[in-house]
């Protein structure tokens, strides 16, 4: 029997990175060279490999038989997007066939049967999708969101094998044509749909490939992250189309139990960039062996891309020093910024530089909202990562509450326009317009300032706490409450509430594991005290026990959602009191 | 009756407990004690990547490969013992 081997790295054609029409003129020039991509199985041992020339002659079949089924150009396709090469397989028959793909989550957690069947069937009707594929693992739940719905087919990939092949002249989607739709992570109960049209994926491809990353024809992609997630479909599919490189892929349920196989592909086949969210390089951290580290050859990682919020310099601080002597680099960090409304990146830190930090003066911040840079004490100063330069396309404006651009290291909300933005939320005109003006420039909900040309984002606009007229940054109270003893780093959220139609109130939900409750109040006043010497607030704190403050499916932390848990905390405790006294009152 | 219903949830609960104590000593969870009926979503609040490396350890230790479907119906530990005499046999 032949062993498997990973496609290798591009020797033998020109890199290409534009211009092209469509994915699929990108595919059909990718086609022609050896590389592709691999996926690892759960013990990480390469069980498929699809170079892009196999990847267009099965798109093409597929597409023939899409077509059979008698759908509208422009009909909405589900995949529901486990890390198989069916993904890969359905989104470009999509591109072919004039359809439109949609990734659909594959994530299941624990219990969570009805939560996911419900999830994927808001999504479907959402996009208003006429086909759906799953993969095997996942046709059950499929068959159940999909119930009573109007499609003309909903099965396995082996279902769609039945299906002749039309014998019609492909049509493929047109530059203003969408390329797929790509609904943002968060939005759950109410899913907003990004519109991606081809020549918008395009320009944003080009950009990250040609002025974010630099590609070369040595480079090699490493990825676990998945495919329903713009870094993974954009990042870890469509990128190394662009610059017809190859990938080798973990899934990411195998990544959560195996974390040290992403390591260990990515010195087997000489990785050059790989993306995580700062809790997966945590994750890995912590799950490394001494011997691992000895085998371990990191030195070709050149682009390790931190996205996703606000970025946390010290777990990748103590990543980089545990695999150092392998040949890790720190200057390898890159951080970036980017959102799914603008397919996926607007900027990124200098390649080779590692992660800028600026630090700046804590409470002139809180009370003017300028970033004066400072060289205090840890308490005194607020530490933000440089998100460095925005691509050559994007134009970028800070404008105060009133719409007035701010100066250079003031905080206000970031705007973008360019060619990468999106047309709009998939029929949704309301999101669209709350979101996007009339001439183009989209208001991201972040809050950041710049220095010169580069961003530094400081927080969700959303989640900035405002207090007699002052602005106050969650994660600075978040970072004051970890400061003190027994909280731990990412367990503690910060938001601020405004009970019985008062002003606003600072509240930190605030993990830990004292059960003592005497130790219990001296957490809670040492934090207090800490908050109110720093900002001049009180603040309400509330215990929660380690592991519940809620996350969103890429892992970050959730103000939001850790606000509304901590309203239903409060009023169900309201109903408690009240059901008690009136069982005090009944007669014995 | 190795592999009655009971004696597998004993079985995991043992290995949960150790589990929790060797990887997560600093949670609240690694200091419960864990039975047949403890419901490891409301009650011990597992995250998402404690319950995949958990999972991970019963599959070693059964042999067997634990799917999706069964997985999003898994509350307790006894829901969990259900899915192990099922697929060993």
């Amino acid at each position: 029997m032949n062993q498997l081997s990973p496609t290798p790295a591009n020797t033998n054609l020109p890199v290409k990175i534009a211009p092209y029409t469509n994915l699929v003129d990108a595919l059909e020039y990718a086609a022609q060279g050896d590389t592709g991509f691999n996926f690892y199985d759960g013990r990480g041992h390469l069980s498929v490999v699809l170079p892009y020339s196999e990847l267009r002659d099965e798109a093409r079949i597929i597409a023939r038989r899409l077509l059979s089924l008698g759908c509208e150009r422009g009909a909405r396709v589900g995949i529901i997007a486990e890390t198989e090469p069916m993904f890969h397989r359905f989104f470009f028959a999509c591109q072919y066939a004039g359809l439109i793909p949609v990734a659909l989550p594959a994530g299941i957690q624990l219990g969570a049967h009805g939560a996911y069947v419900s999830q994927v069937r808001r999504m479907l009707k959402s996009c208003g999708a006429s086909i759906v594929v799953a993969p095997d693992t996942h046709a059950n739940f499929m068959a159940e969101a999909v119930e009573g719905l109007d499609l003309l087919m909903a099965g396995k990939q082996s279902d769609f094998d039945a299906l002749p092949e039309a014998d019609v002249e492909f049509v493929p989607l047109g530059a203003d044509d969408p390329a797929y739709l790509q609904y943002t992570s968060g939005s759950t109960s109410f899913p907003r749909g990004v519109e991606v049209t081809q020549k918008t994926v395009l320009n944003n491809l080009m950009e990250i490939a040609r002025y974010g990353l630099k590609l070369n024809s040595e480079d090699r992609f490493v990825s676990w992250l998945p495919f329903y997630h713009d870094m993974g479909l954009v990042g870890f599919i469509l990128v190394p189309l662009i610059g017809q490189l190859s990938v080798d892929y973990l899934g990411s349920r195998t990544f959560a139990m195996r974390p040290r196989l992403w390591l260990k592909i990515l010195s087997d086949n000489g990785g050059t960039i790989s993306s995580a969210p700062t809790f997966g390089y945590a994750l890995c951290a912590k799950r490394l062996r001494p011997s691992d580290v000895e085998t371990y050859d990191l030195s070709h990682w050149r682009a390790a891309c931190v996205g996703a919020e606000r970025i946390n310099p010290e777990p990748l601080q103590e990543f980089a020093e545990i695999l150092e002597p392998c040949g890790f680099d720190q200057n390898a960090f890159v951080a970036c910024y980017g959102m799914a409304e603008c397919v996926l990146a607007t900027s990124f830190a200098p390649l080779g530089e590692g992660l800028s930090v600026d630090v700046v003066d804590r409470k002139i911040m809180a009370d003017t909202g300028e970033a004066r840079p400072s060289s205090g004490d840890a308490i005194s100063t607020s530490a933000y990562v440089d998100c460095g330069k925005l691509l050559p396309g994007f134009e970028f404006c800070v404008l105060d509450d009133n719409g007035v651009e701010l100066a250079n290291r003031h905080c206000g909300h970031i705007y973008l326009k360019g060619p990468s933005v999106m047309r709009g939320y998939f029929h949704d005109e309301k999101s669209t317009s709350e979101v996007l003006s009339e001439d183009g420039w989209l208001n991201t909900g972040d809050i950041g300032y710049r220095i010169d040309n580069h961003l530094v984002i400081t927080s969700r606009s959303k989640d900035v706490i405002i207090i007699k007229g002052r602005n106050i940054w969650p994660y600075d109270l978040e970072v004051l409450a970890q400061q003190t003893g027994g909280v731990k780093l990412g367990g503690v959220a910060a938001f601020s509430v405004s009970l019985d139609g008062n002003e606003e109130q600072a509240v930190l939900v605030v993990e830990t594991k004292e059960k003592d409750a005497d130790k219990r109040v001296h957490i809670i006043e040492d934090i207090s005290r800490s908050i109110h010497a720093h900002f001049g607030i009180n603040v309400r704190i509330d215990l929660t026990p380690r592991g519940t403050l809620p996350r969103t499916s890429s892992g970050k932390l959730s103000r939001s959602q850790s606000k509304q848990d901590y309203l239903a905390r409060k009023t169900l405790s309201k109903v408690e009191k009240s059901a008690a006294q009136v069982g005090d009152k009944l007669p014995a | 009756m190795t592999n009655s219903i009971e004696a597998v949830g004993e079985k995991l609960a043992e290995i949960l407990t150790s589990y929790l104590k060797n990887n997560w000593a600093d949670s609240p969870s690694s200091n419960k004690t864990i039975t047949a009926a403890t419901n490891m979503v409301t009650e011990l609040q597992l995250d998402s990547f404690q319950v995949m490396e958990f999972m991970l350890e019963v599959e070693d230790h059964y042999d067997i490969a634990i799917d999706l479907d069964s997985l999003s119906n898994i509350h307790t530990i006894t829901d969990l013992a259900a899915v192990v005499i099922d697929h060993q046999d």
